[in-house]
């Protein structure tokens, strides 16, 4: 089972979602801010990163994962935000960022991006963008490969 | 009505030839013709003694439409003003010509006037005196303008500025009601999947807690946009200043980020509480950031700051956007005035952040050099009516304008 290092300035969002991974049997670690994340995945070397796009403090949760992942390049990311905007702007990351979801998600969804980033699979995962409608197009849930 | 004393001497003089009189006759005509076509309630009326009521010497068909006394006001139908119906004392109309006659100046007056339909009209009245040669006043004509369509446009327009600053709003609030939901959603989903477990009896009452308090969330930003959208009466409460910039820096920022402005926020950590609506002042707030990222045109460092002062806590919000000159910050204040018409600017942002900083009984100022940016600084008094005016005078060499 993998180490997951969740950076989530929300505490009942973070609580929930160590409580969710470690059922999984994942070594889970907890941090609220965007300073925090950094030397913890520094100091830790976790194998994913689950932070926040937005984060008090002067960097965004897609800057932590970058800085993590210049010292650890095998780390791999999942980006978790409330706003969908984030998830284009976290396309810059694509490097280090393995999935981007948006709250609300499933748990399933959770784990199945944590199961992906571990194998290394980067996937741009865009479950709750609203998907603009054509006429004889299969409008299910779609994932845009960026690699 | 220079035209029209010109026409009404030459009809007093037929003796000036009948080419004259024909002519003077049609200029009438078609004065007349003009004045009965005008959408404005046009009356011209007349006081013999001091004592004696005014007539209504000429009335267009706006006013009699507008009197409800169709046929009654003729032109040269001499009707004693007080003795009709549109010219008692408890009718609006009436009141309003009686009352031009007491001064010998320009009288002006917004009256709400029940039409026949008994539909309210708001009349903005205006009487000016007529005067003859010698420079006495004959005459007087009163014009009534409805107006009640340009206070539903301005009524329309309060509505858009805070619908405005709703939409700014609900960036900030998708994010914050996000949270809660999803972590609501994993939380069940996880009591779901460990039900079964031999200890699940500790792990599902804690998703459920967690449930619990994720939804009394949603709950709190919902009533929090609800009470913005009803523009609930003003309860004051003691605040922090430095939790109400916090929350509008957090609502801002995602709008911020959008537009490519960078928001800081510097706060005095040792803050005196202060008598306020934390969501009006926060709304103020807003109201502010978003013209410092409009004024920035997707660049721009915009920090809201805090700050104790004398008997009072103050905050600014400042930006290096693009300024304004000073006749533009002459009219900062002024309702409808803007700088953003073509991108759909109401101007009523910044009279209504000024109507809630006076409300609490506080100041507004607003510094600015073109091309360099934009400082607004509101003061607000620790206890009801204490703040000394003039906190921040001298400062500046640059345009400012300061409503205290």
């Amino acid at each position: 089972m993998a180490r997951i290092l969740i950076v989530e300035e929300n505490p009942f969002f973070a609580d929930v979602l160590a409580c969710t991974l470690a059922l999984e049997g994942h070594r889970v670690a907890t941090v609220h801010s965007a300073g925090e994340g950094v030397s913890r995945g520094l100091a830790n070397h976790p194998d994913v990163v689950v932070a926040a796009w937005r984060l008090k403090g002067d960097i965004h949760g897609g800057e932590v994962c970058r800085r993590i992942h210049a010292a650890w390049p095998n780390v791999k990311s999942i980006v978790i935000t409330g706003h969908q905007e984030c998830e284009f702007e976290a396309g810059q990351y694509c490097e280090c960022v393995a999935t981007v979801l948006v709250k609300p998600f499933h748990r399933e969804e959770i784990l199945e991006a944590v199961r992906r980033a571990l194998v290394g699979e980067m996937v741009f995962a865009s479950a709750h963008l609203p998907i603009p409608q054509f006429a004889g197009q299969d409008n299910s849930r779609h994932l845009l490969n960026l690699r | 009505m220079g035209q029209a004393a010109v026409s009404n001497r030459r009809l007093d003089s037929p003796d000036d030839g009948p080419g004259s009189y024909d002519q003077a006759r049609a200029e009438l005509a078609l004065l007349r013709q003009a004045v009965e076509h005008l959408q404005d309630g046009v009356a011209i009326t007349a006081q013999t003694s001091e004592n004696s009521p005014p007539r209504i010497v000429f009335a267009n068909a706006a006013f009699q439409a507008m009197a409800d006394c169709p046929g009654r006001c003729a032109f040269a139908e001499n009707i004693d003003a007080t003795r009709t119906n549109v010219a008692t004392d408890d009718k609006p109309l009436g009141a309003c010509l009686k009352e031009s006659h007491r001064t010998d100046e320009v009288y002006a007056a917004d009256i709400e006037h029940r039409g026949k339909d008994e539909a309210t009209m708001l009349l903005h009245f205006r009487s000016e005196p007529l005067r003859d040669e010698s420079g006495q006043i004959t005459h007087r004509i009163a014009v009534f303008r409805d107006g009640t369509r340009e206070a539903g446009l301005e009524e329309a327009a309060r509505r858009n500025e805070r619908l405005a600053c709703i939409g700014l709003l609900a960036a900030g609030i998708a994010h914050e009601i996000n949270n809660p939901l999803g972590s609501a959603l994993l939380a069940a989903e996880t009591a779901l999947a460990v039900k079964d477990s031999p200890d699940a009896c500790d792990r599902v009452t804690a998703c459920l807690q967690n449930i619990v308090t994720s939804m009394d969330r949603c709950g709190r930003i919902v009533r929090t946009l609800l009470r913005y959208s009803r523009q609930e009466p003003s309860e004051k409460q003691a605040c922090s200043i430095n939790d109400v910039a916090d929350q509008a820096v957090d609502l801002a920022r995602p709008y911020a980020g959008s537009h490519g402005a960078r928001l800081r926020l510097d706060i005095d950590p040792v803050i005196p509480l202060a008598p306020m609506n934390p969501l009006e002042i926060e709304l103020v707030l807003l109201n502010l950031i978003r013209n410092a990222v409009e004024a920035g045109g997707g660049n721009v460092d915009i920090a809201v700051g805090t700050m104790s002062i004398e008997e009072g806590v103050r905050v600014e919000v400042r930006d290096n956007g693009c300024g304004m000159s000073n006749e533009q910050i002459a009219h900062v204040f002024d309702p409808l005035f803007t700088t953003r018409r073509d991108r759909g600017g109401s101007g009523l942002g910044m009279s209504i952040a000024l109507g809630i900083v006076e409300a609490h009984q506080g100041h507004m100022e607003v510094t600015s050099q073109k091309g360099k940016g934009t400082t607004a600084t509101i003061d607000l008094p620790v206890a009801a009516g204490s703040l000394k005016p003039g906190g921040n005078q001298g400062q500046n060499n640059h345009g400012s304008n300061t409503n205290r």
